[in-house]
């Protein structure tokens, strides 16, 4: 094959393009420190990084949400715990009421009082609110679950537990329906009633009714203990979960300094010797030996 | 006697040529598209009784030396490579408008969107969520609105290519034809052709196989014939003019002949922004649309059977009837009053969340887009775009270097080496040189013989 001057020319300036489009990709990628920058770049990469991206964000939000749920129910048990003190007390009562059959009308009166007094506070306490819902209402929270009037406790929330998504598909209750007190209550009212008809025997039967209604009002506090602790659980899951995920972006997506490096000297060096080659053959012609 | 003076002169002449011919070469060794001449050389005789006289040397022809069917092979990959080339630069726009890898892509806001739905379950009466649920879908919204307005640009952008296209085909048509003419009037019995013309019109007919596919035919008298997409373009040093029809805003963009004829299958950088208009960026023009339409659709159907503050149902979060990228917004009910955010599937729960869960739970849904879920529709739609965008370039790199190989080829046969025409500047002077000698020669014996009489 016949080599004119512009074969040699064109030979020298695609190698010398090709030589600085490497050297200019290779400065590109050190100083965005990513690989994949555009989707380009690798098609199949980029896909990868976004889904694995958008799971993070999500988990992130389920964090979120599990945050609210926590904080939520932390007061809902910190109030049942005060609750469950103060029924203590009634508790107190009402066994020396049920003990001690000599009292007097008007010491059982003044023990009814303290029971209605105790109910007040216990009614109060049940119609908590946070973030500006009522706690114990079910999902009726801008409603007073709890009305005391002619003493008797009513309740007028719904029994849809409150909840919070933690997944897809998953969610966890963060609070414990109203209804769940009603027994409790209703032995208070009737306890109150009995004190103040001054009958023992009532009395007695209302202890027992107390008492499984403090029963129920402890589990309904266990219950929302154990929820506490599973999203505990399930936080640092996803907490772990987000930073395996950003090692795999990481992998995808960004670029390995040292090899970037490597690559620029690979092509500086390639860059040089087309320079230097060609400087030669350029130099020799017939001319200069006429 | 006379014969050996027409002999000399005849050499000095021919051997001449040769150098003048040598000169051209040198002069023209970087000159783009010359093919290099040579002179082609033949003795002359005649009969003279029963004796074969020599008469010198005749000069048959300055041959023009460059191979057609190279040339052929360079023009369809020039086509190729324009096209390709064209397209690429397309698709790059596109690939900016949809990846920014910032926070502002589009599959990132309707991520966001299905965030502040999961965020409302968490305590749905709560007004700074509520606000967040209408932020989101204004921000997604936009997002749509901001891409629809990009693609516009790019559709008026690839317009105005066409019409610059066009306009230099037009001229370069133009130029062909004529120098088809000048060709084609220098031809004939006993003419050299026209060099120089038949070297530019190449040249030209190179320039305008990157600007559109071209199908060439050269007849017996060296006219060229040109014909784009089946019809005829150029004939007989006769040029016709082609038209650009454009409106982008209602997705027209297409080459008639002189007003009339359709022309498809252009190729070229002129077929692509023609192809990529509707293919690409049409094309994708459509996948966003179908995705504002479908998150409208479905997102409202369960917002408007679920419960607002206000105990009202039926609302819509997005206005129904603006179902483009270009149109979709959200209800101004919604917007002016967070109340107005429908998360309950009840009356009179206002810690109900039900349809905020469902409206969350769209995210995964991926029987709408057949195997998608919106995200990845989205994400999808720039995947693509890079994955064309790649497989275009590479075709552009291999088909780059074919191109290289063919026209270095070429030059092997058209180019001037020039230390090959120094040594035949030698050559031809050493035998001018040479000839000079025999008529001096020729003119002492000549002498000699008037001094005899």
């Amino acid at each position: 094959m016949r080599i004119t001057n512009n074969v040699i020319f064109n030979t020298l300036l695609e190698n010398i393009n090709k030589n600085r489009q490497g050297l200019f990709e290779e400065q590109q990628k050190s100083s965005s420190g990513k690989r994949v920058d555009q989707p380009s770049d690798d098609p199949f990469a980029f896909a990868n990084s976004k889904s694995v991206k958008a799971i993070n964000e999500r988990l992130s939000s389920y964090q979120a949400n599990i945050e609210d749920g926590r904080e939520q129910l932390n007061v809902a048990q910190g109030t049942i715990n005060q609750m469950l003190d103060k029924l203590q007390d009634v508790k107190q009562i009402a066994i020396r009421g049920a003990n001690e059959s000599t009292l007097s009308n008007e010491e059982m009166n003044i023990l009814a009082d303290q029971v209605q007094s105790a109910k007040e506070t216990l009614v109060n306490l049940a119609n908590i609110t946070h973030n500006g819902r009522y706690l114990f209402g079910g999902t009726a929270t801008q409603n007073k679950p709890f009305q005391l009037s002619g003493g008797s406790v009513t309740y007028n929330g719904n029994s849809n537990a409150l909840q919070i998504a933690v997944n897809d598909q998953t969610r966890f209750d963060s609070s414990i329906t109203g209804d769940r007190f009603m027994g409790m209550f209703n032995a208070l009212d009737s306890l109150e009633t009995s004190f103040r008809n001054n009958d023992t025997d009532a009395v007695r039967g209302d202890l027992d009714a107390l008492e499984d209604g403090i029963t129920e009002v402890g589990s309904a506090g266990a219950d929302l203990g154990t929820i506490s602790n599973r999203l505990d659980f399930l936080f640092e899951q996803y907490e772990s979960s987000k930073i395996t995920n950003d090692k795999q972006i990481s992998r995808l997506v960004d670029a390995d300094m040292a090899e970037v490096l490597s690559n620029i000297q690979k092509y500086e060096v390639s860059y040089r010797a087309a320079l230097n080659a060609s400087s030669r053959i350029l130099q020799n012609s017939l001319v200069n030996l006429l | 006697m006379r014969e050996i003076f027409q002999i000399a002169k005849r050499g000095l002449f021919a051997n001449q040529k040769g150098l003048d011919v040598t000169g051209q070469n040198v002069a023209n060794a970087n000159t783009e598209g010359y093919s290099r001449q040579r002179v082609n050389l033949s003795p002359e005789a005649f009969r003279k009784g029963n004796l074969q006289v020599g008469l010198g040397v005749e000069i048959e022809d300055i041959e023009r030396l460059r191979s057609d069917q190279l040339d052929r092979q360079i023009r369809s990959k020039e086509s190729e490579i324009g096209y390709l080339d064209q397209r690429k630069q397309i698709l790059a726009q596109l690939e900016n408008i949809f990846a920014t890898d910032t926070d502002g892509d589009l599959d990132i806001k309707v991520n966001e969107l299905f965030d502040s739905f999961s965020r409302l379950t968490s305590n749905p009466e709560d007004e700074s969520l509520r606000s967040n649920v209408i932020r989101s879908s204004q921000n997604l919204a936009e997002t749509f609105n901001r891409l629809d307005r990009n693609l516009n640009q790019v559709k008026e952008r690839i317009g105005d290519t066409t019409e610059t296209l066009v306009t230099k085909v037009n001229q370069l048509l133009k130029e062909i034809a004529s120098l088809d003419r000048d060709i084609t009037s220098g031809e004939g019995e006993g003419q050299s052709s026209n060099n120089k013309a038949l070297d530019l019109r190449t040249r030209k007919l190179n320039e305008l196989s990157e600007l559109v596919d071209t199908s060439i035919t050269i007849d017996e008298n060296k006219s060229a014939t040109v014909s784009v997409g089946g019809l005829v373009l150029v004939q007989n040093g006769q040029a016709r003019t082609l038209e650009a029809e454009i409106n982008p805003s209602l997705d027209i963009n297409r080459i008639r002949i002189e007003g009339s004829k359709v022309l498809n299958n252009i190729g070229g950088r002129l077929g692509a922004t023609i192809e990529s208009f509707t293919e690409d960026v049409g094309a994708y023009s459509d996948r966003l649309d179908n995705l504002a339409k479908t998150i409208v659709e479905e997102v409202n159907n369960i917002h408007s059977s679920g419960y607002t503050l206000n105990n009202t149902t039926g609302l819509d979060l997005f206005d129904a009837g603006n179902t483009t990228a270009e149109s979709i917004s959200v209800n101004s009910q919604v917007s002016s009053d967070p109340d107005n955010v429908a998360a309950s599937s009840q009356p009179n729960e206002p810690g109900n969340a039900e349809k905020a869960l469902a409206l969350a739970d769209l995210r995964n849904d991926d029987t709408v887009f057949s195997g998608q879920t919106f995200s990845e529709f989205a994400v999808n739609m720039s995947t693509s775009i890079g994955s064309e965008l790649n497989a275009a370039a590479s075709q552009l790199e291999t088909t780059s270097s074919a191109q290289t190989l063919l026209e270095n080829q070429q030059e092997s046969v058209a180019g001037v080496n020039i230390d090959e025409e120094l040594t035949n500047l030698i050559q031809y002077q050493n035998a001018y040189q040479a000839s000079a000698r025999v008529l001096s020669t020729a003119r002492q014996m000549f002498d000699s013989l008037l001094t005899i009489a």
